[in-house]
């Protein structure tokens, strides 16, 4: 069918799908979101504003863990987005500016979905809509995340990663592995006080990763505008992102923007990624009781 | 709403989607606004802003560092915080204000503001320093 306004056309950029198709979609990446938030809410209650009214955030938890359980069936979907959208306006307000980005792009996400027609005519054309619209904001994100990392000019010599592998575990641990022996020491060895320094590391391939890092970002986007490339540039797109993950950790930006990407796929793919992105978020909620599991009482 | 507008609203977030990173460099150069906030897609484009603050009072002509206990120090700390994140933007009035009626004899209040940035030429950690200066009767008491 083809699209109606000027802007309903420039949306439908991103691909088209058949009605039952954009349905099962909508469905998905409305379970998606919903799980995000609610599994979010209580990932937060142990962070600084969230932990200082551990009552009324612990409410706002109860209550986006049942918007997402009643999101699950598609007849208390709409009222469940709508209690949810409410909820995170006051979550985001409250704590503001201690927000996280996606705590932005769940909001955005779910005013999507709570623009879409419940029923009549209508339907059809908005799920498309929303879905291209979307799968826009997955595109634009990741290409603006090229864009100022280039701005910034810290990736261009590695630095913004020397930094991060000096400083952070989780990219010492990964990015590390990128970093001559000697160099990794000295890094590590710097600290982060007024006056370390310098972190232009010595690592061929730390400064290869970061440059072909924002340079994926800014191009593997670009084949999702073509029917051809759409696919291929999905499975790019998500593996640069997984890979990005690694080291950044952002799990429920992670498991948002991988759903989004996943809209580009000629199937339904988040109601498949749906259990396992379920799983990432609950390992991560637990991964400390995990590790005390699997090390017998300890956490590293 | 019918549906055409709902759907010309939908264009309407992708295109605040697309343009709002431009307006956000914006805020950072102007306000100091941390590039990682605000959801601009920046997020490890460049190190997270990191701001200290250290309170100076003057009473008589005489300056020394306030040692802040309890809530005012909590207040303190969320105000460090406040400016981590966004900047210029983040108003020091409440917490000039407090610290004013904490203690009578304070006759100004200065603020000193460190920011730790990781310098683009020399790769290493500096502090930037900035100082505010607030008088009695100037913001409240």
């Amino acid at each position: 069918m083809a699209g109606g306004s000027i802007s309903e056309r420039a949306l439908d950029w991103t691909g088209v799908d058949e009605p039952e198709l954009a349905s099962s979609k909508l469905r998905s990446i409305r379970r998606l979101v919903l799980i995000s938030i609610a599994c979010e809410g209580w990932y937060v209650l142990g962070f600084v504003p969230y932990s200082s009214s551990p009552f009324a955030y612990g409410l706002v938890a109860i209550a986006l863990l049942g918007c997402a359980i009643a999101g699950w069936r598609d007849r208390f979907g709409r009222i469940a987005c709508a209690l949810a959208f409410v909820l995170l306006c006051g979550v985001v307000v409250s704590a503001f500016p201690d927000n996280a980005n996606h705590q932005y792009l769940a909001l955005i996400l779910l005013g999507l979905l709570l623009l879409v027609s419940p029923s009549g005519p209508e339907v059809e054309a908005d799920t498309r809509a929303a879905l291209s619209s979307m799968r826009w904001i997955a595109l634009v994100g990741v290409v603006w995340a090229g864009v100022m990392k280039l701005y910034y000019g810290y990736w261009l010599g590695g630095e913004f990663l020397a930094f991060r592998v000096a400083s952070d575990p989780g990219f010492t641990r990964t990015l590390g592995l990128l970093v001559p022996e000697e160099e990794l020491a000295r890094l590590v060895s710097l600290g982060i006080d007024v006056g370390a320094g310098p972190f232009r590391a010595d690592a061929p391939l730390l400064v290869l990763v970061s440059n072909l890092t924002w340079i994926l970002e800014i191009v593997l986007p670009l084949g999702l505008l073509w029917s051809r490339t759409r696919v291929a540039s999905m499975i790019a797109t998500i593996a640069l992102f997984v890979a990005i993950q690694i080291g950044a950790r952002e799990m429920f930006f992670g498991g948002l923007m991988v759903g989004l990407l996943l809209l580009f796929d000629r199937r339904d793919r988040v109601a498949s990624a749906l259990p396992w992105i379920f799983c990432l978020y609950v390992g991560w909620l637990l991964r400390f009781d995990i590790q005390r599991w699997i090390g017998g009482g300890q956490v590293g | 709403m019918s549906g055409s507008n709902r759907r010309n609203l939908m264009c309407a977030i992708v295109l605040f989607v697309l343009v709002w990173p431009v307006a956000h460099v914006g805020l950072v150069a102007r306000y100091r606004v941390d590039p990682w906030e605000l959801f601009a897609w920046s997020m490890y484009a460049l190190p997270a802003a990191r701001v200290q603050i250290r309170v100076e009072v003057e009473r008589d002509g005489v300056t020394s560092p306030l040692r802040a206990m309890g809530e005012l120090r909590k207040n303190v700390l969320g105000y460090a915080r406040r400016t981590s994140l966004l900047g210029t933007l983040a108003s020091p009035a409440s917490l000039v204000h407090e610290i004013l009626a904490s203690d009578e004899s304070i006759d100004v209040v200065t603020l000193v503001t460190r920011e730790v940035i990781l310098d683009p030429d020399s790769t290493m950690l500096v502090g930037i320093e900035a100082r505010q200066r607030h008088l009695r009767g100037e913001t409240g008491p």
